[in-house]
């Protein structure tokens, strides 16, 4: 459990964040997946960069 | 010898080349060589046993993109972290709007041993499995369809000698930046990989492939200093 903790530690700061990119990701992969492969990468781009913005404004 | 597959394999795995050493220089940067360069060996024996062992079969046993996407998202995750962290400390947002002794909780979090030798090790050993693997897909496909491996191999290698002799010429420069600084750029460039690899694995498509990698750095650098710009105005603007 503790060495569970510690690989989480490893790549999560703000779970909010670490969430949010993963949103990112099935977000732009999803719109890849419906065949517009170009948007997907520009709307993974804009919600992390979001999220980032987000999430040093509320620390 | 073929020149134009020897040509071809030169220019594609020194891409690959660059980018698995960029994250070796900024990982040792930061850390120190002894964990990068653990990471970077362990790779190539990874590499280099998974070649020996499966040989021209190996990549329909390695799922490239499997693991370019879990490696993307780990690197996403660690990028973020980063940045954020250097985003609240160079804003000074921590010192701001907490007392004394959170400020330097936080600061210690940030400018400590937050990297572990192992965070370094891990994340130099991804970035050049990655690396190599797509090295190796290059070798093979271009050795492949030109039935010119001699070729492709002699090319990938030329490419080697040149990204290494390169990173060995950066190695002294990059230790007079600041040590924030660097940490700074790491994240954003740790972002930017996971991002495009993660991106990748999921289908998305970058425009101008790996070109797009710059475009990456260049938004996720100009967005972090517009956040500590805007960070820093608004809490002077609270503490007038």
């Amino acid at each position: 459990m503790k060495a569970l903790e510690e690989i989480y530690g490893l790549f999560v700061e703000d779970p909010w964040l670490a969430l949010l990119g993963l949103v990112a990701l099935a977000a732009g992969g999803l719109v890849a997946r419906m065949g517009h492969h170009t948007i997907g990468a520009v709307i993974l781009v804009a919600v992390i960069v979001g999220a980032l913005s987000w999430s040093v404004r509320r620390a | 010898m073929v020149w134009p597959v020897l040509i071809a394999a030169f220019l594609a795995s020194s891409v690959e080349f660059g980018e698995a050493l960029t994250i070796v220089l900024a990982v040792g940067t930061v850390r120190g060589f002894r964990p990068a360069m653990k990471g970077t060996l362990l790779a190539v024996l990874a590499l280099a046993l998974l070649v020996a062992i499966l040989g021209l079969e190996v990549l329909k046993y390695v799922p490239v993109d499997v693991l370019k996407g879990v490696i993307g998202v780990l690197l996403l995750l660690f990028g973020l972290k980063w940045i954020r962290k250097a985003i609240l400390r160079f804003s000074g947002r921590a010192a701001l709007h907490d007392e004394a002794k959170i400020y330097e909780r936080e600061r210690n979090k940030i400018g400590g041993d937050d990297v572990s030798d192992f965070q370094a090790t891990l994340t130099a050993f991804n970035g050049v499995l990655l690396e190599g693997l797509e090295v190796v897909v290059i070798v093979l496909t271009m050795g492949s369809v030109a039935n010119q491996y001699p070729s492709a191999i002699a090319g990938a290698l030329l490419g080697l000698v040149v990204v290494v002799s390169l990173g060995l010429a950066l190695k002294g420069p990059l230790t007079l930046v600041p040590e924030n600084v660097l940490k700074f750029v790491v994240g954003v460039m740790l972002t930017s990989f996971g991002t495009f690899w993660a991106g990748s694995a999921l289908g998305v498509h970058w425009p101008g492939s790996d070109a797009s990698l710059l475009a990456l750095v260049v938004i996720y650098l100009v967005l972090s200093q517009r956040l500590v710009a805007g960070l820093k105005l608004r809490d002077q603007g609270v503490a007038a």
